[in-house]
């Protein structure tokens, strides 16, 4: 049995949506949550600038990034001097590099962008709850992914 | 996390590609979307980032029945912006040729 969504089949019946059952949040609980993703950032903040790099995979990112700085090669990612990367085209590699290139060669210049795309993941996601459903429910959506494993993972390169 | 820039090129793209069926009113504007998602996740990690975010399109596609909403897709504008963004890459970067010949 196939169950058409009701999203869809008011596209192809033309009816109104049926109501979706929703919530609303106090403002304590709103300020609550907010709360709990600001101190989110900052512990994400301090740890992508405290912590070290130890992870391999890590430490191979943030050199092809660093020698892409250092060569001026902005097309080939290297592997070592004049050996070029293959695993993965440029753009994170980019990323890295500006990264470097603004807060100096460093785990934190490399990782800072990459967290920046992950908050552009986390607004995309608010983004998207807020038009099917609102902006509450996109708020406890958004906290439910930030503090998830891998999305907290320090090592942002590897 | 692991790639960063590829979860947020497929993430783009099941975004706009669910607001492109089920919003009209910004249609083309998120059908765009889903085609520089799709260019962030090639630039990320080659041409596997249309196969990771087809699969779940796909089964979503296919358990709601829903395949006439691929037809919302802006084709015509959608994909030569895919490949402004994408193609100019691959012959700037020496030895790219000889590399698939290896």
């Amino acid at each position: 049995m196939v169950t058409v969504d009701p999203e869809l089949q008011y596209i192809r019946e033309r009816k109104a949506p049926a109501p979706v059952r929703t919530f609303k949040l106090t403002s304590i609980q709103q300020r609550f949550l907010f709360g709990f993703l600001a101190t989110l950032l900052g512990i994400r903040l301090v740890l992508i600038f405290w912590l070290p790099i130890t992870d391999t995979n890590e430490a191979r990112y943030a050199e092809i990034a660093r020698k892409m700085l250092e060569t001026g090669d902005w097309i080939t990612p290297q592997f070592d001097y004049g050996v070029p990367f293959w695993g993965k085209p440029p753009l994170h590699t980019w990323f890295s590099a500006i990264g470097m290139k603004v807060f100096d060669v460093g785990h934190f210049g490399a990782r800072l962008p990459i967290l920046l795309l992950s908050f552009a993941v986390l607004l995309l996601c608010f983004t998207w709850m807020r038009r099917q459903r609102g902006s509450d429910q996109a708020l406890v959506g958004v906290t439910v992914l930030a503090p998830s494993v891998l999305f907290l993972d320090p090592q942002l390169l590897s | 996390m692991t790639d960063m820039a590829l979860v947020l090129g497929a993430t783009l793209c099941m975004v706009a590609f669910h607001i492109n069926v089920v919003e009209a009113a910004s249609r083309s504007r998120w059908g765009h979307l889903f085609f520089v998602g799709l260019a962030i996740g090639i630039l990320a990690k080659g041409p596997v980032a249309i196969v990771l975010t087809s699969i779940p399109i796909f089964l979503w596609l296919l358990m709601g029945n829903r395949w006439s909403s691929l037809a919302f897709l802006p084709r015509k504008t959608g994909i030569p912006v895919l490949a402004t963004l994408t193609l100019p890459w691959d012959p700037m970067a020496p030895g790219n040729c000889a590399y698939s010949q290896r």
